[in-house]
């Protein structure tokens, strides 16, 4: 019993804190960053595992042009990361427009912009 | 509107869950080993059990279709009015785990309706439908747990393991209320259920304590990965519900616990028995009452941002 205790406090300790809704991890290019070259796709990692069929990126230049080429897909062997893929970009600032599902249907959206500075 | 319509659906989905699984659990544990003794009582309670039964599928079904018309609106965005002139009902059923547990869900409930319509027409059958009604009972309500917040976790067995063994315990307990009031009514009137009505109660009196030693380890262990810190808990709407419930919960432990004494405690004689059974009914029916609150909060929980 006593090592049971242990292991279940070990492991609450270990668990990092669940998120419950989907909301962006990290991302490339980076929230708020400036690249040197144009990116070949746009890639966000979620805190939770998102469903693809509701879930969308979308990239707009300044003059609110969707740009990405309307591809996005959920990796195959991480499910909380989305991509989409982008043509050659102008230098310019670019933004980012998500919308997910989490597996537990709960509906999350957000933005972040990025610079090319090619 | 959404959410408030989606709150009732849910709790009304999880509470004939549990109610469903409390009605096979309790005949399994708690009327099967004294089955033979009286036996035309015992069948008369299990024909009202089979009867509840069929009256929390109904809840089920109604419940689960109502929901899954709320998530289409919800995940498409679209107005509840339009929300099956598209195709998007088909995308949430067959393309998202939402749809696959709940044709999962759907099927177990046709299932269960074909069983308890057999063992509700053929005494003889019954004995052999339970044990697989009671199997079916349990898959139907921990598959609530891959929707649930931790469902959703990237890398989190323990959040799983937790929301079924809460669930399983949730179950045992709360959901075998409603059937122990219904034996504690029959057994007032029944002379030949007068030795069994002890061992019942004590049988019914333990499994509730390892079900509340389950929900109170498998809460604490959730609430830690859901709510973080006790700052938390304080500040956020969250993790003030998560109190409400607490509270509840204790209050509920606490009408166990008075059960659980005045069977200890009390006289088995019969001029005894006769005045404890109205006052273990009343507050086994208090416990239910409360298990249903507790059940509303679980509800607004699972539409809550931790």
């Amino acid at each position: 019993m006593k090592h049971i205790v242990i292991f279940i406090l070990v492991l609450l300790a270990e668990s990092p804190r669940l998120e419950a809704h989907a909301f962006l991890k990290d991302a490339i290019p980076s929230v708020g960053s400036t690249v040197q070259t144009s990116p070949n796709e746009v890639r966000i990692r979620f805190t939770e595992n998102v469903e693809p069929a509701f879930s969308s990126i979308q990239v707009f230049n300044t003059s609110g042009k969707e740009v990405d080429k309307r591809d996005v897909r959920l990796d195959r062997t991480d499910h909380a990361l989305l991509r989409v893929s982008l043509p050659s970009l102008e230098a310019g600032i670019y933004k980012v427009v998500w919308r997910v599902v989490s597996v537990d249907t709960h509906v999350t959206s957000g933005n972040f912009t990025f610079r090319v500075a090619r | 509107m959404l959410t408030a319509l989606l709150i009732i659906a849910r709790t009304v989905q999880i509470a004939a869950s549990i109610l469903f699984a409390g009605i096979f659990t309790f005949d399994l544990v708690m009327l099967a080993p004294d089955a033979r003794l009286g036996s035309g009582d015992f069948q008369e309670i299990e024909r009202r059990l089979f009867r509840l039964a069929v009256w929390s599928l109904v809840a089920a079904l109604l419940s689960v279709l109502l929901w899954f018309w709320l998530e289409v609106a919800s995940i498409s965005q679209l107005s509840l009015r339009n929300a099956f002139s598209t195709a998007a009902w088909k995308t949430v059923l067959f393309e998202t785990q939402f749809g696959r547990v709940w044709q999962l869900r759907l099927g177990l409930i046709a299932v269960a309706f074909a069983l308890v319509a057999a063992g509700s027409v053929q005494v003889k059958a019954r004995r052999t439908v339970i044990p697989v009604l009671w199997l079916l009972s349990v898959v139907f309500l921990v598959s609530l747990a891959a929707i649930s917040h931790a469902g959703a976790a990237r890398v989190q067995p323990l959040g799983l393991l937790g929301d079924v063994l809460h669930l399983c315990a949730a179950g045992g307990w709360i959901g075998g209320l409603v059937p122990l009031a219904i034996f504690l009514a029959r057994a007032r009137a029944s002379v030949s259920l007068g030795e069994t009505v002890i061992p019942t109660l004590r049988r019914f009196s333990t499994l509730s304590l390892c079900c509340a030693s389950i929900l109170i380890i498998s809460g604490i262990s959730n609430s830690w990965l859901l709510v973080g810190s006790f700052y938390a808990l304080f500040t956020t709407a969250y993790g003030r519900l998560l109190l409400f419930k607490l509270a509840l919960f204790c209050i509920l432990v606490g009408f166990g616990a008075r059960n659980r004494l005045a069977i200890k405690t009390k006289p088995l004689k019969v001029e005894a028995r006769s005045a404890l059974l109205p006052q273990l009914r009343r507050n086994v029916i208090c416990e239910a009452c409360l298990g249903a609150a507790v059940v509303a909060i679980v509800a607004y929980l699972g539409v809550t941002h931790p």
